[in-house]
Parts: structure tokens; sequence; C-alpha cells
């Protein structure tokens, strides 16, 4: 009978525990489960699907600054519709998710973010639902593990003032008037199954729904991709180690074999190293006789290898290549590392400014130049110097359906190519383009947004001489391309690449993407011309470019080869 | 009773408790919107490019940046709506602050017509009132809810933001002294 009555008593308990344990987490995440009212209406939303649900991302993270309690995204009040459409706006304005919260921070304070910022002020905010938890599981854990022997004595019997008594009178009755065993089959199954199901419940909640602070992506989601990104870089390194394993086999049949070195050091580098690829780029470096290119590698590797000081044998190096050929961009950027290092800052800018100008604005190297120069700038107590880099060809009046265009497109890369396999033999340097087109062909295909990946291959396939695939690449360079300005330079050298009627119709396609804005102007015009012309279609074009006459000073070299052109397509 | 049954229950609803007093606290105090600390105060004030009531009524296209006519002096700019009832009872006290700074209105989603009755019937203490009829501007000035009422110094920095009527303490108290302040 004792012990009948200390079991009723946890076992009532219990059940109000968990009753008030799922109040509280259905409290702590109803933001996410009662997410679906929706407010928004057809008209606010924005023809571009990814576009709207980025808009409705950002605006659950808003507060309805009126109701102080909703998001904007479920509040019908005036202002949360204005600050809606402000959102749209704002996305129509290329801005980034993180500028739009960041701009409305500025307006309405901190107060506008929904999700509070994790800082010092919000620490308790943070740190008091895994408190409540804690506590709620060390509440369980004091409930169903196996009370001491000395708890089962009358003393409880007399405690008049028990919650069962007082909430559930008729239970307590009915299970009072049970006798028997402590332990019957029924208090034994809720003992165990009550826990877990409020432990599975919280934790299916969790997953199912994620953090309340990261928006919209459930937990589950996220190690999926972390755990796909981790199995990405895992077979990557995977490859890259075989790749180097097959290179240092090839090397040992064949040392005396300068593109067998040159891969070796190619894939030293990839998995990262450093004394390998250093060896491999001095060997290659003596097998090709001081190919200008193998040099500056060679002298950017040592510099890595001194953990980013240029010693001196990398810097003799460099006056070697720079003697040869002040244009090799990497020996000129490692001179002006050179020169920052020695403190002679003046000329350091100078050098970086200059390989700046050889490379694109967008390229992997411009964002270090810029800070370098920066930093430069800075220690010398001088304003930061304006940085032009290479400028993509306007509007390319062609001869012919000539390449030249596409070494306008990227010089270096083309420069560095012809430079690195002109040592080797003609069969050679075909195998090697070969080899290097299929495996850049796989990489691309899993990183189709790989710019100068694309750029590569576009240049590998035009070494080749096969200007149809080099088309397409160009064409795949151009969805890539995060400017429009870059977009439509390949897509001309596309075009001027062969006349294939499939390629023509990518490149008419990627015309048709380009903005309105740009759609008007006169390189995009004579690209369109040029789209006509190769379809046959005179007339159209001559009318393009005709149109492009009218608003070029009537005398210019231009004028003159677009009249000799638009002559030619009449006649 | 075993303590092991009293702790995790007391911590349990001293928790509750604690949190209950503190969002009373919360409800009940000072907290209302207009105490909301804004962001814009030390800073420059936004524009204001609208089409000005008034001097182009036929043609609303002539859009004006408002804070430009009245460079180089403090001056107040002030939200409000025909249709909004705090807005017409801080008139008077716009006015008396008229008398000292130049004052801006901006016409929030107001048409003109209501807007000429709301003047004729209450006052005009505006120099110079832009329409705001999208709610672009107010969202650019951080407002949710007029009126709302921005006093800027000479320099063009933001130094009051009053969300809310401006009652006669609120004139006396927060505007009156940063004026006297600017007038020196």
């Amino acid at each position: 009978m004792i012990g009948a009555f200390s079991i009723n008593k946890s076992l009532n308990t219990q059940l109000i525990t968990i009753v008030i344990g799922m109040v509280f987490v259905i409290n702590l995440y109803s933001p996410i489960i009662f997410k679906n009212a929706f407010a928004i209406t057809a008209e606010e939303m924005l023809e571009d699907p990814i576009l709207e649900k980025r808009a409705r991302n950002i605006s659950a993270g808003l507060r309805c600054l009126v109701c102080q309690n909703q998001s904007i995204d479920d509040s019908d009040a005036d202002l949360a519709i204005d600050l809606r459409k402000q959102v749209r706006d704002y996305l129509k304005q290329d801005m980034s998710d993180e500028a739009i919260f960041l701009a409305l921070k500025n307006k309405y304070g901190e107060f506008v973010l929904l999700s509070p910022p994790i800082q010092p002020a919000t620490y308790l905010l943070w740190i008091a639902p895994l408190f409540i938890l804690g506590v709620g599981i060390l509440l369980i854990a004091n409930l169903f593990l196996p009370p001491k022997e000395n708890n089962r004595k009358p003393q409880f019997q007399n405690n008049k003032s028990s919650i069962i008594k007082t909430v559930f009178p008729s239970i307590k009755k009915r299970l009072e008037s049970k006798t028997g065993d402590p332990d019957t089959d029924i208090s034994a199954k809720i003992k165990f199954t009550f826990p877990i199901v409020v432990l599975i419940l919280s934790v299916t909640i969790y997953l199912g729904l994620g953090r309340p602070d990261l928006d919209d992506q459930p937990l589950a989601e996220r190690n999926e991709i972390q755990a796909t990104t981790k199995k990405e870089l895992k077979k990557r390194q995977n490859a890259a180690l075989s790749a180097f394993n097959q290179a240092k086999i090839n090397v040992e049949k064949n040392p005396e074999n300068l593109s067998a070195q040159f891969m070796l050091a190619a894939t030293a580098s990839q998995i990262g190293s450093i004394e390998d690829e250093v060896n491999a780029l001095e060997k290659s470096l003596s097998l090709s006789g001081g190919d200008a290119r193998i040099k500056s590698q060679l002298a950017e590797a040592l510099t890595r290898q001194a953990g980013g000081q240029v010693t001196k044998a990398a810097s003799s190096l460099i006056s070697q290549v720079l003697q040869r050929n002040p244009e090799n961009i990497r020996a000129l950027y490692l001179r002006g590392l050179e020169l920052f290092q020695k403190g002679d800052m003046g000329d350091a800018i100078i050098a970086w400014k200059s390989t700046a100008g050889l490379i694109l604005p967008g390229s992997p190297l411009a964002d270090t130049l810029k800070s370098d120069i920066a930093k430069a700038a800075k220690s010398n107590g001088v304003d930061i110097p304006k940085i032009e880099f290479a400028r993509l060809p306007e509007v390319n009046i062609p001869n012919s359906a000539s390449n030249n265009a596409l070494i306008d497109v990227n010089p270096t890369l083309f420069e560095e190519q012809r430079s690195q396999f002109s040592n080797l033999s003609k069969i050679e340097q075909a195998q090697f383009i070969q080899k290097m087109i299929e495996r850049l062909s796989k990489r691309l295909e899993q990183q189709p947004e790989n710019f100068y990946g694309w750029l590569q291959l576009a240049n590998a396939h035009i070494s080749m001489e096969d200007f149809t695939s080099a088309g397409n690449a160009l064409i795949s360079a151009a969805k890539a391309a995060n400017s429009d300005q870059q977009r439509i330079a390949l897509i001309e050298a596309a075009l001027l690449s062969q006349t294939s009627l499939s390629l023509n119709l990518l490149v008419k396609n990627q015309l048709a993407l380009l903005p309105a804005s740009l759609k008007q102007s006169n390189s995009v015009k004579f690209l369109e011309g040029e789209y006509w012309r190769q379809i046959g279609d005179n007339k159209t074009a001559a009318r393009l470019w005709s149109e492009i006459l009218n608003q070029i000073p009537a005398h210019s070299q231009q004028a003159k080869t677009l009249e000799q052109l638009i002559a030619e397509l009449i006649s | 009773m075993n303590i092991r049954y009293i702790l995790p229950v007391g911590i349990f609803f001293t928790i509750v408790v604690i949190s209950a007093v503190a969002m009373i606290s919360i409800l009940n105090g000072d907290q209302s919107r207009a105490q909301l600390p804004s962001p814009l105060i030390g800073k420059k004030a936004p524009e204001l490019v609208l089409s000005s009531y008034g001097s182009s009524q036929t043609s609303s296209d002539a859009a004006l940046e408002l804070t430009k006519q009245v460079e180089d002096e403090p001056f107040v700019v002030n939200f409000f709506a025909s249709w909004c009832a705090p807005c017409q009872k801080e008139i008077p006290f716009l006015e008396k602050l008229s008398q000292d700074v130049a004052v801006i209105g901006v016409a929030y989603k107001d048409k003109p017509d209501a807007l000429e009755i709301f003047l004729e019937r209450f006052g005009n203490p505006f120099r110079h009132i832009g329409l705001d009829n999208d709610g672009k501007a107010a969202i650019n000035w951080g407002v949710y809810g007029i009126p709302e009422t921005f006093l800027i110094s000479d320099e063009g920095i933001i130094i009051i933001r009053h969300a809310g009527e401006i009652t006669h303490d609120i004139y006396r108290t927060v505007f009156l002294p940063k004026i006297g302040d600017m007038m020196q």
C-alpha cells in the first residue's frame, strides 16, 4: 500500500511534468510551428521564385515594429506591407540578404531583427532555452530514477497537500485502491516510455524545424549539406593524392620527361606538398632549359616554402623572368611582394599596379592585389592609389572569324600556355592538352560556376584547333561570368570562334539574357548583327550595324570599318 | 519531502515566476515604442526627395530634395497625415517650433484634398510639405508610425527622434532644451 502510493504520486507528477514540458517546447518554437499564417498578398510577390523565396526568408526575419512580436511576413500592418515591398525592391537591386538586413538595421535599429544577434546583451536570451531544457532533464531524471529506500517511508503517506490529491482525486482513488507490487507492468512501461517520448519529441522538433536563429534551414538539411561538402572535399583530396602518386610513378619511369615532371609539380601543389613541388619544378626547369613560366612558378613555390618571404633564390629567378618577359604576372606580383618586404613601398605599389593592369578585375588575384596595395599605401602614409585592371575589349571589329579575339579575352592564360609547351614536341603537347581538357571538363561538370576553368578549357580547345568546343566553353564561361562586361566579351569571342549553328543559338540565348540597358549598347548590337550575319540574315545584320553607325563619330576608324562591313553585307 | 523532488520543481517555478515578472515589468514599464532607440540619432539625416505639396499641386512630378531647401539651418521633419488624430493635436507645438526652426512636413500616404482641409482647419506650421505617397521616405527615415518628429542640426545631423505625439511635456523637456542649445 505504501509502495503503491509512492508510485501513484510520481506517476501523476510525471503527467504534469510532461504536459508542462510539452507546452514549453511548443512555446519555444511557436514562431516556427505557426509560421504558415500567411499575410502576404499575391500582388506583392516577385515573379522570380528564387527571389521571392529570399524575400520571404528575409521578411520572416524582420520584426513588424507596429505589432512588435510578429514578423513582417506575418503581419497585415501597413508598415509591414511597406517593408515587404522595400525588401523586394532591395532584392531587385541585387542586394544580398545581409546587406538588406544591415540597411534596415541602420534605419530601425537592432530591434527590427527578429532573431536577436548573439552578443553580450543577448547571451541570456540564447542560453535560457538550453538552461530550461537542462532543468527539465534534471527534473525528469529525478522523478524517474528509482527512489532510495528511505523515500518509501510512511512520511509520504502523511503528506496531505500532495498535488495528486488536489488535481486528480479520482485517479488517485482508483490507483490507491489497487494494491500490489509497485513495479507492475504498466507503471514500469510508463516509467520508460514517457521520458523517451518527450526526448524524441524534442529532438524531432529540433531536427525538423531547426534552430530558431537559423532561418528556414532545418538542421537535418544543413547537416546533409555539410556532409556532402565534406565528402566532396575528401573525394577531391583522394583524387589529388592518387593523381600525385600516378605522377610520381610516371616520373620514376621516365625521369627525363618534362611533362611528367611538370605534372608531378602540379599534383604536388594540389596536395600541398611544397617540398615535392619545388623539387619537381627544379627538375622541370632544368629539363626545359630555363622556361620562363616554370621559373616564375618555382619562384612562387620557393616563396611559399619560406612562409611567404621572397628568398634570394626566388628573387634571382624573378629577375630572370622579368628580364625576358616584363609582363609575367606571377613574377611581377612576386617582385612587388619582394619590394614590399624590403620596405620599398612606393616601388611595390608600382609593381603591383602593373600586375593589376595584366589581370581581369574578377580574377582571384585581384582581391589580394587590392588589399596588398592598400596595405603598402597605408604603411607608406599615402592615399590608396586607383587600381586599373586589365580591361576586356569593347567593340572588337573582327577582320574575319579569327581567333585573335580569344587572346584578347585573357591574353595571359594564352601566353602562359604557349610558353609552357614551347619546349615539348608537338605530339607531346597535344597529349598533354588532351589530358588537361579531359580533366578540366570533368571538374567543370561539377563546378559549372568556375569562370576561369571555362576560360582555360576554351584556351585548351583553341590550342587543339577545336573551335566549336572552344565556343561552347566560352558560352559556359559567359554564363559563369560575374559582370555583364565580361559576359559580352565572352559571347563575342564565342561568336567569333566558329560558325556552328547550335553554338550560334546558344550565343543568341546568352544575348537575350543581358539586361535591357545593355541590349541597347553598341557592343551588344554589334554582336547581334554578327549573329544574324552568321546565320545568313544579312539584312537584319546591316540594319543593326547601321544603327551603331549613327551613334559613333562619322570619321572614326570604327565607323570606317563598320561601313565596309555593311557594304559587304549588302553586296 | 526529499530535496531531490523539491529542488528541480523549485527551480522550474522560480524561472517561470522570474520570466513572468520580467514580462509584466516590460509591458507596464517605460518600454513603449517611443522609447525604442533610433540608430539614426547622431547620423546624417537621410535625403527627402519628394514631390512637394503646394508648389506644384497640379503636376506632382517635380520631386524636390526637401532637406536641401533648408540647408545650413537647423530644422524639424514631421511625418504626419490628415487622417491621424495625434497629428492634429500636435500642430500647435509644431507651430511653436516653427518660430525657431524651419519645419518640414512629410504627408504620409495622404491625399492633397484631405491635406488642404487639414491644414486649413488645424493650421499650417510647415515651410515645405513633401508627399510620401508610397511610404518610401518613411521607411528611409526608420519611421514606423506617425506622427514621428525629427530635429536636425544645421550640420544635417539628427539630434532628436520622437515617435508619437508631441505633447506639452515633450515639447518642453525634449525639444526646447536642444533647440536652445543649438541657438547659442
